[in-house]
C-alpha cells in the first residue's frame, strides 16, 4: 500500500460569527458552504457565517 | 599461474563486456519498461477505481433515469480535436469555441441522465466525468508509448516516459484523491482565489455577469471596488473573460488585481503567498487572452496575488495552511489597493480559480 492511501483525512468547519468575531470548529455536515448563513451566535445573537472549511490529513 | 593468465577468469571478465555491448540497451530496456510497467498499472487500477467510485454517485442520485453505465462509458472516450495551429493567428476564439461547445454538449448529456437535477450537482458531476476522462487518457498514452517501446524493442522511446511518468502519476494520484472533495462539495485547494474575492461580496448585492459567473460592488477607503469570481458553490471557474470585459466596458478600472491559487515550485512552502504582474490565470489560457487584450486596450495594469500550493493541494480538499491564509491575503489587496491608487479611483478584484463550496 502506497504512503498516500495510508493517509486519511478530516474534515472540519470553521463557524464564525460576523460580529463579536468567536469562532466554533465542528465536523464538516454535509451541504456545509463557505459564507453561508448558518444561524446566530450564542453570545451575542450576531450573525454565524460559515467562514472557512479545510481538511487535516493524519499519516505518514 | 597468476589469476590475469587464468582462461577461464579471463572469460569471467570478458563474458559480461560482451554481453552489455550486444544486450546493454535491451537490458536497460527490460529494467526501466519493468518500473514503467508497474506505473502503467497502478494508472489502470486508478482509472478503474474512479469510474466505479463515479458510476455509483450517479447511480444513488433519486432522479437518474435509468441505468447510466453504458451511456456514460461513451462519455469517457470523448476526445477533443485541438485546431490547426500551421497558421496561429485567429486560434484563439477557434480554441474557446471548441472547449465552450464541448463543456455545453456535456452539460447537456449530464442533465438527459437526470428527470431533475440542481446546476451545483450538474457542475460536480461534470468535474467528476473529466476527472475519469483524464485517468483514462492517461492510462492510455503512457499505455500506449510503452507497448510501442516494447515492440519496437526502441529503448530511447522508453526514456522520455521513464522521465514523464513522475509527474503524470503526481497527477494522476491528485486527480484520484480529488474525488472526494468533489463528491461532497467541499473546498478544494485551487478554491482559494474566489473564497479570498467572496469574503469581500458577503455583504454586497451580488448579480451575474456572464455565464455561472457573478460581480458587486463595494468601497474602500473611498475607491470603487469591483469584485468578481465564479459563481459559487458550484464546482465551476466559470467565465470570468466575458465577464471582465463587459465590465470593463461599463466601468473602467483603473486597476486589476488578480487572486488565484499557484503550483508552487520544489522547495517552496506550501500557502505561501506572492505577490507580481500579469494576469495570474490557469487553464488553456483563452480566458487569460481575453483579459489581457481588454486590459491592454483600456490601459489597465494587472497586478496579480498567487497562493502557492502543490498539484495534489489544489486539486484536493483546501488544506487548513491554505484556508487559514485567505484573511492575510485580502489585507495584500487592501494594501495593493491603497499604495496603488488613489481615491475615487475604481479597482477590479477578481478571484479565480474552482468555487466549489464557496459562495459568495
Amino acid at each position: 500500500m502506497k504512503d498516500s492511501e495510508k493517509k486519511f483525512t478530516t474534515c472540519y468547519t470553521v463557524l464564525e460569527c460576523k460580529s463579536c468575531k468567536k469562532s466554533i470548529t465542528r465536523k464538516f455536515h454535509e451541504n456545509d458552504i463557505v459564507f453561508q448563513r448558518i444561524g446566530d451566535c450564542d453570545d451575542c445573537k450576531g450573525v454565524l457565517i460559515i467562514g472557512k472549511i479545510f481538511g487535516i490529513t493524519i499519516g505518514p | 599461474m597468476g589469476d590475469d593468465s587464468n582462461p577461464i577468469m579471463m572469460l569471467i571478465w570478458i563474458l559480461p563486456i560482451i554481453l552489455f555491448v550486444f544486450y546493454g540497451q535491451r537490458i536497460q530496456l527490460f529494467i526501466s519498461s519493468s518500473e514503467v510497467k508497474k506505473s502503467i498499472d497502478r494508472l489502470e487500477k486508478f482509472r478503474n477505481e474512479t469510474k466505479i467510485e463515479f458510476i455509483d454517485y450517479i447511480k444513488q442520485i433519486p432522479s437518474t433515469i435509468s441505468d447510466p453505465t453504458k451511456k456514460l462509458d461513451s462519455f469517457f472516450e470523448y476526445f477533443t480535436i485541438m485546431p490547426v495551429d500551421l497558421d496561429p493567428n485567429g486560434i484563439i476564439p477557434k480554441i474557446n469555441h471548441l472547449v465552450r461547445s464541448r463543456d455545453d454538449f456535456t452539460r447537456t448529456h449530464v442533465k438527459s441522465l437526470f428527470s431533475e437535477i440542481s446546476d451545483f450537482e450538474v457542475t460536480k458531476i461534470h468535474n467528476l466525468l473529466e476527472i475519469v476522462t483524464t485517468l483514462q487518457l492517461f492510462h492510455k498514452a503512457t499505455r500506449h508509448l510503452y507497448l510501442t517501446a516494447k515492440k519496437q524493442q526502441n529503448f530511447p522511446l522508453i526514456l522520455p516516459l521513464q522521465m514523464m511518468i513522475p509527474f503524470i502519476m503526481e497527477e494522476a494520484e491528485a486527480l484520484k484523491d480529488a474525488m472526494s472533495a468533489l463528491k461532497k462539495g467541499q473546498p478544494i485547494g485551487d478554491g482559494i482565489g474566489p473564497m479570498v474575492v467572496g469574503g469581500m461580496m458577503i455583504d454586497s448585492q451580488k448579480q451575474k455577469i456572464s455565464f455561472q459567473t457573478v460581480w458587486s460592488k463595494s468601497e474602500f477607503n473611498g475607491r470603487k471596488l469591483l469584485l468578481v469570481k465564479a459563481e459559487g458553490p458550484n464546482a465551476t471557474v466559470g467565465r470570468l473573460g466575458d465577464g471582465i470585459e463587459k465590465i470593463i466596458m461599463q466601468d473602467k478600472p483603473d486597476l486589476i488585481i488578480m487572486v488565484d491559487a499557484s503550483l508552487k515550485l520544489e522547495g517552496e512552502d506550501s500557502a505561501s503567498v506572492a505577490k507580481g504582474f500579469g494576469a495570474a490565470m490557469g487553464g488553456i489560457g483563452t480566458d487569460r487572452f481575453q483579459i489581457e487584450d481588454v486590459a491592454t486596450k483600456n490601459c489597465i495594469p494587472i497586478l496579480a496575488i498567487v497562493i502557492k500550493q502543490s498539484i495534489h493541494e489544489a486539486l484536493t480538499l483546501m488544506t487548513k495552511e491554505i484556508a487559514d491564509q485567505a484573511s492575510s491575503v485580502r489585507t495584500e489587496i487592501y494594501d495593493m489597493i491603497q499604495e496603488n491608487t488613489q481615491e475615487n479611483q475604481t479597482v477590479m478584484i477578481v478571484g479565480v480559480g474552482n468555487t466549489l463550496g464557496v459562495s459568495q
